[in-house]
């Protein structure tokens, strides 16, 4: 539960107001402990800074205290500047401007920004009378703290928290789109894609409608069709192997490493042969006529939970067969294998800007990745139609699939914080994994060999058997903490893939993890607090 | 005796016209309704019993600390300060009508 501060209450508090001081404060402190936010109304600033002003005078005046205008002035400014540290500004919108046929539009202003908020989620603190008379939403600090305290329940991923730190920049960036109306490719796509382009190390970088989307242009640019085979990874989200099929070519599979669950190079190399070879007896291939004179044409390999694969043994394998290498970055955005980043490893990368990605916009987005000017040139036409000279010179067929400029200037935002973010990210990493070594193995931390850096998209450990997972994700639900599988069924098994003919036991690695991984709740602003909370309870299983 | 009306502003009266005096010191009859009642003032918190967290507590003392410690600071000197201008103190004269208390 949020609290939304009146003036009178921000007052309180600030110049430690008695006889109400005390009681405010334990109200915004036991917000605060039950993980609520605490926000002062922008539109509130100068009432605050004079009644402030106002109130310090009074109080010193009793105690013979008479400080220059300069002195009162400077102190009011600390002190609000001190109070606001905690706490969250809300700004004012247009909606609570009109507010002139209410008997109080000051108030009515506190009442209307309420409205923002999903209901039963923030009230309003005040000692104001009539605001508690009028607004059901309204509580004295009292009666808020009458509620009593119930701890916010744990989140598996607080984006919240993210947006509390850079709410300024997001809000700045969103208004500035609004304002210059260029809602569809602004001057915001192209910054964060130059911006983006040299963070990952890469010539060109193409931003597009969803990570889904940039794997499948990739794929386009390439002139993947029918009659052609990829070969990727069954532990990965469907999105991965639906671009092959959608283009009419058949997504070929690999077993995974059973440490980093990313795809096998041996694996991957015995699916080409077997491919090449027409020798289903040297790896599982899709089974059926329609299979059989299938054609490789490349590899998408997948950084899963944010991990890189092992490029250079994929590298060599796409070399020796002549296959062009796709990056699935999605989860990676920020990982690094030896010494270069994530989306710069294969022929081309492809991330996803989903909101849970380590860099994740509002809503959906992506991007492409890659070196070749004649890629770029191509996901560039493809993601507006097809377009060539402009939009109505359409010289290929091709998509809708633009990054949106208001996806654009969130991500810009979030963009600025992400090197300090990824830095966190490692941090709550090693605790967990440290925490995790006191549990005498009951659970296995995830590996990142030498010379890798994960993004951390997930923290995911595997239990022994599938039976203990079970065990231990209902016990942890029941300890208030949130878990999820990434992914319970492997790509081969999935129905939308049932007419490849795969069948249980093809890929016993990926079968196996499948029943036995979960992650934990992760995130780069996870309090410690919250990360003991998980460790506690896996302490006592 | 001459009446004026004067200003209490920031805990100090200022006179609203130009007066001469001989004597720094005067005597000013302020009528009892234009006083606060002292009672009121200091009259504690209605007393509700309410349980606060251990970690409530501590965010509670934190933020007080972290308040107090800004208001007991001694002032900065006032020439090291910037000018408080006309235009706010017109608003500080403007606000001084209002005290949300």
């Amino acid at each position: 539960m949020d609290l939304l501060l009146d003036v009178n209450v921000a007052v309180d508090l600030c110049t430690g107001r008695e006889p109400h001081f005390q009681v405010v404060r334990d109200a915004v402190a036991a917000c605060r402990a039950q993980g609520g936010r605490v926000w002062l109304y922008a539109g509130s600033v100068q009432t605050l800074e004079y009644v402030t002003r106002s109130e310090l005078c009074r109080q010193w005046a009793k105690q013979g205290i008479f400080p220059t205008p300069r002195q009162v002035s400077h102190r009011t400014r600390e002190l609000l500047r001190e109070l606001a540290k905690d706490m969250h500004w809300l700004a004012a919108l247009s909606g609570e401007g009109d507010v002139y046929g209410a008997d109080d539009p000051e108030d009515e202003q506190l009442i209307r920004a309420l409205r923002r908020f999903a209901p039963g989620t923030i009230r309003l603190l005040t000692r104001d009378a009539a605001v508690l008379a009028k607004c059901p939403d309204a509580v004295s600090p009292v009666d808020f703290l009458r509620l009593g305290e119930k701890a916010s329940p744990l989140e598996f991923m607080d984006l919240k928290a993210q947006q509390d730190a850079i709410r300024p920049r997001l809000e700045e960036g969103i208004h500035t789109v609004l304002h210059h109306g260029r809602y569809i490719l602004g001057p915001e796509v192209a910054r964060l894609e130059r911006a983006v382009a040299d963070y990952v190390g890469v010539k060109h970088a193409v931003g597009c409608s969803s990570g889904t989307d940039a794997l499948l242009l990739a794929l386009m640019a390439y002139g993947v069709g029918p009659g052609d085979a990829v070969v990727t990874t069954p532990f990965t989200f469907i999105a991965t192997a639906e671009v092959i099929a959608l283009l009419g070519a058949v997504p070929v599979f690999a077993d995974i490493d059973p440490e980093t669950y990313n795809m096998d190079p041996g694996s991957a190399d015995r699916a080409v042969r077997a491919l090449r070879d027409g020798r289903a007896d040297l790896h599982p291939l899709p089974r059926g006529e329609a299979y059989k004179k299938l054609r490789p044409r490349g590899m998408i390999a997948v950084d899963l939970y944010g991990l890189p694969a092992d490029y250079d043994a994929l590298r060599a394998v796409c070399e020796e067969h002549g296959l062009f290498l796709i990056e699935d970055a999605a989860q990676s955005f920020g990982a690094e294998y030896k010494g270069r980043k994530a989306g710069s490893l294969g022929d081309v990368g492809a991330t996803s800007f989903f909101p849970a990605k380590p860099l994740g916009g509002y809503g959906d987005g992506g991007m492409v990745f890659t070196d070749r000017d004649d890629i770029a040139d191509v996901c560039r036409s493809l993601v507006v139609h097809g377009k060539g000279t402009d939009k109505y010179d359409n010289v290929r067929i091709g998509l809708n699939a633009r990054l949106d400029t208001l996806q654009a200037a969130i991500l810009q935002a979030k963009f600025e914080a992400f090197p300090a973010e990824l830095q966190a990210r490692q941090d709550v990493a090693a605790r967990y994994t440290e925490g995790l070594r006191a549990l005498d193995g009951a659970l296995t931390p995830p590996v990142v060999p030498e010379g890798s850096l994960s993004a951390w998209a997930q923290y995911t450990v595997r239990a022994k058997d599938p039976h203990t997972r079970s065990i231990l994700m209902d016990r942890l639900k029941k300890a208030g903490v949130p878990t999820a599988v990434y992914y319970p069924k492997p790509l081969h098994l999935q129905g939308a893939f049932a007419s490849l003919g795969y069948r249980p036991g093809d890929f016993p690695v990926a079968e196996e993890a499948s029943r036995t991984v979960f992650s934990l709740p992760f995130g780069p602003y996870m309090a410690q607090t919250a990360q003991a909370r998980v460790l506690d309870a896996l302490q006592g299983l | 005796m001459i009446e004026i009306e004067a200003l209490w502003e920031d805990g100090v009266f200022k006179p609203l016209r130009e007066i001469s005096l001989k004597r720094s010191r005067v005597v000013l009859s302020i009528p009892e309704e234009a006083l606060e009642p002292e009672e009121e003032q200091d009259k504690a918190a209605p007393a509700e019993p309410y349980t606060l967290s251990g970690e409530a507590r501590r965010i509670a003392e934190e933020m007080q600390s972290r308040l107090e410690a800004v208001r007991r600071a001694a002032f900065p000197p006032d020439e090291e300060l910037p000018a408080v201008n006309e235009k706010e103190w017109e608003r500080i004269r403007a606000f001084a009508m209002r005290e949300d208390r």
